[in-house]
C-alpha cells in the first residue's frame, strides 16, 4: 500500500472497522513510514481528548417539563387513535398533491421567467453590438441559439414554415443570408439584408409576439401602413415588431419610422402572396391583398397613437420621440 | 428493592388520574425493559413506556444534541427531540435499531434547529461563554477547547465525529444514521479528525504527538 491508499484508510483502521488482510497491509506499511505512523498518532490524541470529556448534566426536571408537554397536547387533543391516523394519512396525501401541483407551477413559472430573463439579456446583448458590428452582435446570437445559415430553398424545411424572406428590401437592401434559431420561445428565423452602402438590416419571423426581446428600452405603439406596430428605440436606430398574417415580424436596424413603415408595406405584400402562394397550392382560393404597398406614403407624415395614452407627431426622416 | 422516584413539581398540569399513574414507582426491573417493549408501549402513547424510553436514552441524546448544537440551546432542543420521539415512534419500522433511528431523529431535529438559527446569523458554540460553573484545571480547558473546536466543525462532520468518538457506534451504525453509504463514513472521518486538530491547534491546543 502506498501512503495516499493508507491515509483514505486511516479512520477505519484506527477504529478496527478493516478486513484482517486489509489491517495487516496496514500496519506494515505503518511499521515503515513516520509520516503516516504520526497520523495515526494524531488520530489516536484526539480520540483520547475526547474521551476525556466530562458528560453534561442533563437539567434537573427535565422529564416533568416533557411530561407537561406531552399532557399539554392531550389535553389541545393531539389524537392518536386509528381514524385520526387514518385522516391525517388523507390530508397527508391531499396536501401532497397541492405541494406538488404548486411545486410544478412554480417550478413552470420559474423556468420561464428564466428562459424570459436570458432571452432579454441576450437580445440586450444583441442590440447592443448590432450598432457598432452587426458581425459581432450576430456572433451573440448564432453561439446561444444554435443558429445555422440555411439555403433559401431549404429555409422552409428547417423553420417547419415558409419564411417571409425576399431576395430584396425597398432601398436597395440585398439579401445576405437566412438562418434559424432554435429560440427557447419557438424556432425563428432571421434574414440579414444589407445595403450599398454597408447598412445592416435584421428581419426575424417568429410565431409569437416577443416584444420581451427589448426589455425596458423606449417602446411606443404606432399605426404602420395601418398595422399595430411596436416601435423601440435604440440607440440611433429603430427596431420594429407587428403582426404579419399567423406570424409575427421583428425588423431590427431601420433608419426611421418611413423606413419601416414602408417595409411593413412591402413584407405585409409579400406575406399576403405567400399565404396565396400555399392556399393556391393547398387547393384553397388566395386571399386577396388588404392594401397595397404604394399607398403607405401617403401615411408618412401622420398621428401615431401611442398606446391610446398620448400622441405623437413623426416627421419625415426623424425617428419618434417617445414623449408623453 | 431500590425506585426511582419522581420528585420533579408538575407545571401548569392539572392533576388527573393519569398524572398520579405516571408518579407511580419506576422499578430496576421495568428499567430493563427490552427496547422492542418500551418502544411498543411508546406506540400505544403509554406514559410509563415514554418514561422508560426518556430514561433510557436522555444521557446519550443530550451529549450529543450538546456537542450538536451548544450547551446553552441543548436542554430545548432535548426536550423537542422527545416530543418529536414520541410523535413520530409510530414511524419506527424496527426494521433498524431503535437507537439509530432517535439518533437521526435527534441530528435532524439539530440540523433544523441550525439552519433555522444561521439565517439569524447564529454561530455557536465556538463563542459560547466558558461555564463558570466549571473549575478551570488542564482537564477542563482541554474541554472548553474541544467544545469550542467542534463549533468551528461543519454540521455534518462534528455528527459525524461525535456519533463515533462519544457515542461510539460503529460505521454500519453511523452509516445508518446519517443514512449515508458506509463506505463513505472513513473518509468522512477522516475529513472530520483532520479538520477537528487543526482547529484546536489554531485554539492553542499544544498536542503531544
Amino acid at each position: 500500500m502506498n501512503c495516499e491508499s493508507v491515509r483514505e484508510f486511516m479512520s477505519a483502521y484506527f477504529d478496527q472497522e478493516l478486513t484482517p488482510d486489509q489491517e495487516a497491509a496496514m500496519r506494515e506499511h505503518l511499521e515503515d513510514c513516520p509520516d503516516c505512523a504520526q497520523q495515526l498518532a494524531e488520530f489516536a490524541e484526539l480520540s483520547s481528548l475526547a474521551a476525556e470529556m466530562r458528560p453534561p448534566q442533563v437539567p434537573a426536571g427535565m422529564w416533568s417539563s416533557i411530561n407537561a408537554s406531552l399532557n399539554a397536547q392531550k389535553h389541545e387533543g393531539v389524537p392518536t387513535d386509528l381514524p385520526w391516523r387514518r385522516l391525517s394519512r388523507i390530508a397527508l396525501a391531499a396536501t401532497l398533491l397541492v405541494a406538488a401541483s404548486t411545486a410544478l407551477i412554480v417550478y413552470w413559472n420559474r423556468q420561464h421567467a428564466d428562459e424570459h430573463h436570458e432571452m432579454v439579456e441576450v437580445f440586450g446583448q444583441y442590440l447592443d453590438r448590432f450598432q457598432q458590428r452587426p458581425e459581432d452582435a450576430q456572433e451573440v446570437l448564432l453561439a446561444r441559439y444554435q443558429g445555422r445559415l440555411v439555403a433559401p430553398q431549404h429555409a422552409a424545411d428547417e423553420a417547419k414554415f415558409n419564411p417571409n424572406a425576399p431576395d430584396q428590401l425597398p432601398q436597395g437592401f440585398v439579401r445576405e443570408g437566412i438562418y434559424v434559431l432554435k429560440m427557447p420561445c419557438c424556432t425563428c428565423t432571421q434574414t440579414i439584408y444589407r445595403d450599398s452602402h454597408g447598412n445592416v438590416l435584421a428581419l426575424f419571423e417568429h410565431t409569437e409576439q416577443q416584444r420581451s426581446w427589448f426589455g425596458d428600452r423606449p417602446t411606443i405603439t404606432a399605426q404602420c401602413h395601418g398595422k399595430s406596430t411596436c416601435l423601440v428605440q435604440l440607440r440611433d436606430e429603430l427596431a420594429a415588431c407587428w403582426k404579419s398574417g399567423t406570424r409575427h415580424l421583428t425588423i431590427v436596424g431601420a433608419r426611421g419610422v418611413e423606413q419601416v413603415s414602408e417595409l411593413v408595406a412591402f413584407l405585409d405584400v409579400q406575406q399576403q402572396s405567400l399565404q396565396g402562394a400555399r392556399g393556391a397550392r393547398d387547393g384553397l382560393s388566395a386571399i386577396p391583398p388588404r392594401s397595397a404597398a404604394k399607398g403607405d406614403r401617403s401615411r408618412r407624415r401622420t398621428q401615431m397613437d401611442c398606446g391610446g395614452r398620448c400622441t405623437i407627431h413623426v416627421r419625415t426622416g426623424s425617428t419618434p420621440q417617445a414623449v408623453c | 428493592m431500590r425506585v426511582i422516584k419522581l420528585q420533579e413539581p408538575r407545571r401548569n398540569v392539572p392533576p388527573s388520574a393519569s398524572n398520579l399513574m405516571e408518579a407511580q414507582l419506576i422499578t430496576p426491573e421495568r428499567l430493563s425493559d427490552p427496547m422492542e417493549d418500551i418502544v411498543a408501549g411508546c406506540k400505544r402513547r403509554d406514559r410509563q413506556a415514554q418514561r422508560l424510553l426518556y430514561e433510557r436514552c436522555h444521557e446519550r441524546l443530550f451529549r450529543l444534541i450538546e456537542h450538536m448544537v451548544g450547551r446553552q440551546e441543548a436542554p430545548d432542543l432535548l426536550q423537542q427531540v422527545f416530543l418529536q420521539t414520541f410523535l413520530k415512534i409510530g414511524q419506527f419500522s424496527g426494521h433498524a435499531r431503535f437507537e439509530t433511528w432517535v439518533y437521526r431523529l435527534a441530528i435532524n431535529e439539530c440540523l433544523q434547529f441550525r439552519r433555522r438559527r444561521s439565517r439569524a446569523h447564529y454561530d455557536m458554540p465556538a463563542d459560547e461563554p466558558i461555564d463558570p460553573s466549571r473549575d478551570h484545571t488542564e482537564r477542563t480547558q482541554q474541554q472548553e477547547l474541544m467544545d469550542r473546536a467542534l463549533g468551528l466543525l461543519a454540521p455534518d462532520l462534528r455528527a459525524i465525529f461525535v456519533l463515533r468518538e462519544v457515542e461510539g457506534l460503529s460505521y454500519r451504525e453511523i452509516a445508518e444514521t446519517l443514512q449515508t453509504k458506509e463506505g463513505t463514513v472513513g473518509s468522512r472521518l477522516n475529513q472530520a479528525r483532520t479538520r477537528l486538530r487543526k482547529h484546536l491547534v489554531e485554539l492553542g491546543w499544544k498536542p503531544e504527538s
